[in-house]
C-alpha cells in the first residue's frame, strides 16, 4: 500500500513548487485549478503537479495533510501557501514572486 | 437558495460585525463568491484567515452543497 503522507512529503520537497490539482497542467478540470496553472505559468518557474482525480486516496490524504478542504493546494519551498485565491492574491501583491526566488 | 441563507447566517454568527458580500453567480447556491471583512482576521496569515472561514462552512464544502467557493478575506482596520 502506498503511504500517501510519505509521497506528499517527497513531492513537496523534491519540487520547488508543487500543485495538487484536478486535471493536469495542460488540461485543468476545474476553474480554480485553471487559475492556479495560469499563475504558475506566469511565474516562469518549474513546477510539479499531481492530478487528485486520478487517485481518490491522495485526494483525501492531501486534505488531511494540510487541514485544507479544497483543491488546488499549492506548495512553495515545501510549505503550503494555500489554494488558488491566496495564490492569486500573493501573485498580485508580488509576494509569490519573492517566495519562489528564495 | 437555502445554502446561501445558511452561509450568511453562519458567517454572521461566527464573525459578528463583519462586512459580508456574498454572491451566487450561477444562481444555484453551489457556486459562491465571498468577500468578508472582519477584525477576527487581524494579525493572521492568509491561510489562517481562510481556514477560519472554511471551518464555519466545513460540512457544506465536504458534502458538496457548496461546490465552488471563491474567497477573499480582509482584516478590518
Amino acid at each position: 500500500m502506498i503511504d500517501h503522507k510519505e509521497q506528499i512529503e517527497k513531492l513537496i520537497h523534491d519540487n520547488k513548487i508543487f500543485v495538487f490539482m484536478k486535471g493536469d497542467r495542460e488540461h485543468p478540470l476545474c476553474g480554480f485549478s485553471a487559475i492556479a496553472m495560469h499563475i504558475m505559468k506566469e511565474l516562469k518557474v518549474e513546477f510539479g503537479t499531481f492530478n487528485v482525480l486520478s487517485d481518490q486516496g491522495m485526494r483525501q490524504a492531501i486534505k488531511d495533510f494540510t487541514g485544507w478542504p479544497t483543491i488546488p493546494q499549492i506548495f512553495v519551498n515545501g510549505t503550503f501557501i494555500g489554494g488558488s485565491d491566496i495564490a492569486q492574491e500573493l501573485y498580485e501583491s508580488g509576494e509569490l514572486q519573492k517566495l519562489v526566488q528564495q | 437558495m437555502d445554502t446561501i441563507k445558511t452561509i450568511t447566517e453562519r458567517l454572521s454568527h461566527a464573525f459578528p460585525n463583519a462586512e459580508i458580500n456574498l454572491s451566487d453567480y450561477k444562481h444555484d447556491g453551489m457556486h459562491v463568491v465571498l468577500e468578508i471583512t472582519s477584525d477576527k482576521f487581524n494579525g493572521l496569515s492568509l491561510i489562517d484567515q481562510h481556514k477560519l472561514v472554511y471551518a464555519v462552512l466545513d460540512d457544506l464544502i465536504k458534502s458538496n452543497e457548496v461546490h465552488a467557493l471563491k474567497l477573499k478575506t480582509i482584516p478590518k482596520k
